[in-house]
């Protein structure tokens, strides 16, 4: 349906009376998530983008942008296929990920096969970038776990929370979230006294959380998801003062509605989320709440529940057709290639006088990670302002 | 070669063995004992081993079935504990997580499955799998297997179902648990943990701990797909138990064993048991036969003791009485009836063989009597066939018994077979019948009486002929009428001579009395008359002497007799009926004397002439003429001769005219006696009788007599002297007692007396009679009586007593008065007989 929103868009944009075939951007999205809105953030991102670049007239001369959609469900075998099946396809010039490393991860030997270049809002593991292959068709606007270790321990430094607990998942995230703590405590007061791995389903992680406690925990660092996060806040909400600590989370606890799935809760414990962008009022965000607005009825931020995938896929789609523009084909090696060449883009989440190069595929950098709280709307604001 | 002798040896011995049973009850009684014993042991004994070994198979079979069962309990508790560990496994974080972590896999999932798959009971293999049934991990170092678009991996990771399936893999059935699992982000199966559980590697444990049992896992549905790792075939014994693994229990587990685990007991059982029953037989047998032996070999002993008790004429002997069994018993038993008929009189027993004997001689008697018999005895069938003959029926038909036998019957009677036809169907009618016939033999016809008494032997009709002559008989008869005769003319003589005797008394006395008073006083005339009268009374008195002699020949001693007078009394008899149609010649001459009885020879001469009559002619033509004549011979015999010119005896007849009953006279007119009757007497006296015929011309008989010796004392006495003295007459006729009185009167007193009783009263005073004339046959008094009575008065008075009598009418009475020694004098009296009487008892 999408897709044929896409297409209405594109004519309704005024396209030439013999329509060109549209340029396919693949959306690869962890649909079939229960908790998941990342995927709902993503496609409207991404959406929004289409819109407004078929509304200028497409790429490559009047060829609208569309997208198509597959769901893996936040399981990487069936990424993997779902990667297969879009680069089958002939005018599909990329794919935009969800938030699931793993499935990246896993996604990696068949996009480098194929020369599908794979653009990631938000699977935050190094290895989705750092994975050696070149050319590397991998690209990311979104924070890198590495960068969230140090902003971590930075912010736990910061209030004097040396003492550090870790929950980890029990999957190749956590343990790249273990490798950049450990590489981010190096040097700095703060210790990892005591680290938990979970799986993924934990119904509970009070015994974790205790046995952080036990081992000194001044703060624990969730290296989670928003159900693990809605579980955590839930328990912890349920605990004596005396037995809370701060909890700092990873980004991942924005891939859910947190606010809903916490409820009154999450006011009662202390949570700091990292994140990569906040809404903070700028005309483009304007611009972009209106047409999301306008195309998915959606009102206000609230309604966003995970505002940096939206903002990271928005501005992704954007550097995407410029790239294919650049290129001059749907040839996704050429895409591949402009998207190391691209010029200054003036996006959602930052202004980017290079997004990427052959050299870095990161668009952002560690200092444009910051911490944020929910307020009481539920929405998370930056902590530090 | 060999088998023919064989086979002749087998069946001398099969026949000696049948001899051998059939002369022994007991034997007998073994075989059948033993035989039914036989077949109720093999009865029983089939019966019993088919209950028994349908027990033990039940048995068999419900062992293996609990082993079955036991066997698929276990199973399912070993596969249901690894299932149930896989479904828990399903769960577990690291496999949930190795769905979304590469990494992981190798680090936890892999250690993970290897350890659940190395603690399992069985060698299992673990695997998890994508959602397309790709290996994410697996506990097998080298799994070779993939999973991987097999096509019952959308069920489990699309449809989240659980699935076991049972495969054959190359060691055997392998049992394949898909358990989905469920991704904890999604709460949908995102891949599937798979345990491979080889279940042969299961039943071979059972199978190690029973080596002879044989397990496999079946699916009836796809029999082509078996399921075990071991062959069941049809030497096994198999059980089957549902396996209700995975739900849908189509799965079988299938236990064999084979027969001979199973069932060997049981054949061991049953050869056990035949072999006891063998056994059990074969001394139940060779006891048996021993017993029997015994048994037999005491009754054997027994039987010929008693034999030997039996034959032995040696008193005493006993048979062996051993033990006290039956055998014993019986012996003791044979002890005692030996004992009680040696007991038993050797009287009896003689009078048995006495009696025996006499009943056997009576039989041979019967037959000899029969054979013997006089009357000639003849069975004949119905056909007329002669089936037996005795001896005196050969004689009659004159050929030996044994010829006479199928001749036919009737031909003894010169009588055809339409004859016997007739006298058959009477027979069978009446039952009895008696004919009389006539026998002609050699020229001789003898008159039989034969009776047929009809009787059925055996269903067959026949009749027993008794043939009997009867020519004595009818001679008897004939005697028998004479003596009647005799009796009559006694009677008539008597009845006649008490009348003539005053008759020709009172003539004598008037003739006397004229003659007396005045010589030839009395016209001629007159006289004449008187003396006619007094020759017809005499001429009466002589008839009647005549038929007194008749009528009793032979009586008496021989005497001296003039046969010319014999034959003047004959022709005086009989010449009344010749002499009306012949004319009589008489020539007699004086001839010796001969020895006869009274009247004998009077008889044959009344018949001669009697003969001689009939045998005239008168209307002949020719003269008819009867000569007697009588003469001494020159050889000293007298020779009488009866002569007529009577039609003659015709030649065939001629030797048959001196046998009794012959004759050829009508019935009626003669007896048949006649000749017989005379050439008996004449044979008897010593004579000869003969004849001389010629048929239509006359015939002659002579009769020759011995002349009897030269007389002694036959010196006629003189006249008697007329009686003188006193004379009592005793007689109950007065006629005759007047008459009496007139003759004697002249020269006696005379008194009578009518009443003997009186007579004896006047007796027993005096005066005395010199002579008592007493009548013989009075009425109450008979003579002899009178005179015992006057014997018992006066002896001296009673000798002089003489009888006087008009014929004895009895034997006795004139045997009485023959006793008395007193003299006789018949009525009518003989005037010099009656003097010469009285003139013996007068006193001297």
């Amino acid at each position: 349906m999408l897709l044929i929103l896409a297409i209405v868009a594109a004519v309704a944009a005024g396209a030439p009376a013999e329509p060109a075939r549209p340029v396919l951007i693949g959306l690869d999205l962890e649909i079939g998530h229960k908790t998941s809105t990342s995927d709902d953030a993503i496609r409207r991102g991404v959406l929004v983008a289409v819109d407004e670049i078929n509304r200028a007239g497409g790429v490559l001369g009047g060829r609208p942008l569309a997208v198509v959609e597959r769901d893996h469900r936040s399981v990487p075998a069936r990424g993997v296929e779902n990667i297969k099946e879009l680069a089958a396809m002939p005018d599909l010039v990329a794919v935009l990920c969800g938030k699931f490393s793993p499935v990246v991860i896993e996604e990696l030997p068949v996009l480098h096969q194929l020369e599908l270049p794979l653009l990631s809002p938000w699977a935050a593991s190094d290895g989705v970038i750092d994975h050696g292959r070149t050319p590397s068709y991998t690209f990311r606007l979104s924070l890198r776990d590495s960068w969230v270790a140090r902003a971590v321990v930075r912010r736990a430094s910061e209030h004097g929370l040396r003492r550090l607990g870790v929950l980890l998942p029990n999957t190749e995230w956590g343990r790249s979230n273990k490798a950049a703590l450990a590489e981010a405590t190096r040097g700095t007061p703060v210790k990892v006294v005591g680290e938990r791995w979970y799986n993924w389903g934990e119904p509970s992680f009070l015994g974790e959380y205790d046995a952080l406690l036990a081992d000194g925990a001044q703060a624990i660092f969730l290296v989670g998801n928003e159900s693990e996060a809605a579980i955590l806040i839930r328990e912890l909400a349920a605990l004596p003062p005396a037995r809370q600590r701060p909890i700092l989370a990873h980004h991942g606890v924005m891939g859910g509605d947190l606010a809903t799935m916490a409820g009154e809760d999450l006011r009662k414990v202390d949570l700091s989320v990292i994140q990569p962008f906040f809404f903070t009022g700028r005309p483009i965000e304007r611009h972009v709440l209106e047409a999301a607005r306008t195309l998915f009825g959606v009102h206000g931020r609230r309604q966003l529940p995970s505002p940096a995938g939206f903002a990271a896929a928005y501005d992704l789609t954007h550097l995407l057709a410029r790239a294919v523009q650049k290129a001059g084909s749907t040839q996704r090696p050429a895409v591949r290639d402009a998207l190391e060449r691209l010029g200054p883009y003036d996006g959602l989440v930052k202004r980017l006088e290079h997004p990427f190069t052959p050299e870095r595929h990161e668009a952002l950098s560690p200092d444009d990670l910051h911490f944020g709280r929910f307020n009481a709307a539920g929405l998370l604001e930056p902590a530090d302002r | 070669v060999t088998v023919g002798p064989a086979l002749r040896w087998l069946e001398e011995r099969l026949r000696a063995q049948r001899a051998w049973f059939e002369r022994s009850a007991f034997r007998k009684l073994l075989a059948a004992t033993l035989g039914l014993a036989l077949v109720l042991a093999g009865v029983m004994t089939l019966g019993g081993f088919l209950v028994a070994r349908r027990v033990i198979q039940q048995s068999v079979l419900s062992e293996l079935s609990a082993r079955a069962e036991l066997a698929t309990r276990e199973l399912e508790l070993t596969v249901g504990g690894v299932m149930d560990s896989a479904r828990a496994l399903a769960r577990n974080g690291i496999v949930t997580g190795a769905l979304v972590d590469s990494q992981g896999r190798e680090l936890y999932l892999l250690p993970l499955l290897r350890d659940m798959a190395s603690v399992a009971p069985v060698p299992i293999h673990l695997a998890v799998v994508d959602y397309r049934g790709r290996t994410l991990g697996c506990s097998l170092h080298q799994h070779e297997g993939s999973f991987a678009e097999a096509p019952w991996i959308p069920s489990v990771t699309e449809r989240g179902e659980t699935r076991i399936d049972v495969e054959r893999g190359p060691d055997g059935a392998v049992l394949r648990f898909a358990q989905p699992v469920i991704f904890p982000g999604t709460g949908r199966p995102e891949g599937a943990l798979v345990v491979e559980i080889p279940l042969g590697a299961i039943l071979a444990k059972f199978r190690d701990r029973r080596p002879n049992q044989v397990l496999e896992l079946v699916d009836p549905e796809e029999p082509g797909r078996p399921t075990g790792a071991a062959t069941l075939d049809d030497s096994l014994v198999v059980v089957e138990h549902r396996l209700t693994l995975g739900g849908d229990g189509r799965l079988r587990l299938r236990l064999g064993l084979p027969h001979e685990v199973a069932f060997g007991g049981l054949h061991r059982f049953a050869i056990a048991t035949l072999l006891g029953v063998m056994l059990a037989v074969v001394i139940v047998l060779l006891v048996g036969w021993r017993l029997a032996m015994r048994l037999t070999a005491g009754v054997r002993e027994l039987s010929l003791a008693v034999v030997d008790a039996a034959v032995s004429e040696r008193p005493g002997i006993r048979v062996p009485a051993r033990g006290e069994d039956e055998v014993g018993a019986l012996g003791a038993a044979f002890n005692a009836l030996l004992a009680r008929l040696e007991a038993v009189s050797a009287a009896q027993l003689a009078e048995q063989v006495e009696r025996r004997q006499g009943a056997e001689r009576a039989l041979l008697l019967a037959r000899e009597a029969v054979e013997q018999a006089v009357e000639a005895i003849e069975v004949v069938d119905s056909e007329g066939r002669v089936a037996f003959s005795n001896g005196a029926a050969a004689r009659l038909r004159g050929v030996p018994a044994d010829a006479a036998v199928g001749r036919r019957w009737e031909e003894l009677f010169d009588r055809d077979g339409e004859w016997w036809s007739g006298v058959w169907r009477r027979l069978r009618g009446e039952r009895s019948v008696v004919l009389p016939l006539r026998i002609h033999r050699d020229g001789e016809t003898i008159p039989v009486a034969v009776t047929l008494v009809y009787f059925e032997l055996d269903g067959e009709e026949h009749c027993i002929a008794t043939v009997r002559d009867v020519r004595e008989q009818l001679r008897a008869e004939a005697t028998e009428r004479l003596a009647s005769l005799g009796t009559l003319a006694a009677g008539v003589a008597h009845e006649i001579n008490n009348p003539l005797a005053y008759v020709l008394g009172n003539l004598s006395f008037v003739r006397d009395s004229l003659q007396g008073a005045a010589e030839g006083g009395l016209p001629e005339e007159e006289r004449r008359a008187l003396v006619e009268a007094i020759h017809g009374a005499e001429r009466v008195r002589d008839v009647v002497r005549s038929l007194r002699a008749y009528s009793r020949p032979g009586q008496g001693p021989p005497m001296r007799v003039d046969v010319a007078a014999e034959l003047s009394g004959a022709l005086k008899l009989v010449g009344n009926t010749i002499r009306h149609h012949a004319r009589v010649v008489e020539q007699l001459e004086e001839v010796p004397a001969v020895l006869a009885r009274p009247n004998e020879l009077g008889q044959v001469f009344v018949n001669l002439l009697v003969n001689a009559g009939q045998a005239l002619r008168p209307d002949s033509g020719r003269e008819c003429e009867i000569s007697v004549r009588c003469h001494a011979t020159p050889d000293g015999r007298v020779a009488v001769e009866v002569s007529d010119t009577g039609v003659g005896i015709p030649l065939e007849v001629q030797p048959h005219i001196f046998e009794p009953f012959f004759t050829t006279k009508a019935v009626g007119d003669g007896t048949g006696l006649g000749l017989s009757i005379c050439h008996g007497i004449v044979t008897r006296l010593g004579g000869t009788i003969g004849f001389e015929s010629e048929p239509g011309k006359g015939t002659r008989f002579t009769v020759l007599l011995p002349a009897a010796g030269p007389v002694v004392t036959a010196e006629r006495s003189p006249r008697a002297e007329a009686p003188r003295g006193r004379i009592l007459v005793v007689d109950d006729d007065p006629a005759v007692t007047r008459a009496l009185a007139r003759v004697l009167g002249r020269t006696a007193e005379v008194s009578v007396e009518t009443d003997p009783e009186r007579a004896l009263g006047r007796l027993a005073q005096p005066p005395f009679p010199d002579a008592i004339l007493c009548d013989v046959m009075m009425p109450g008094v008979t003579g002899p009586i009178f005179l015992e009575r006057l014997r018992a008065t006066d002896a001296a008075l009673a000798r002089r007593v003489v009888f006087i009598t008009g014929g004895a009418i009895s034997e006795t009475i004139s045997s009485a008065v023959a006793a008395t020694g007193q003299p006789c004098v018949e009525k009518p009296p003989d005037p010099d007989a009656l003097a010469r009487a009285i003139a013996s008892v007068r006193p001297a």
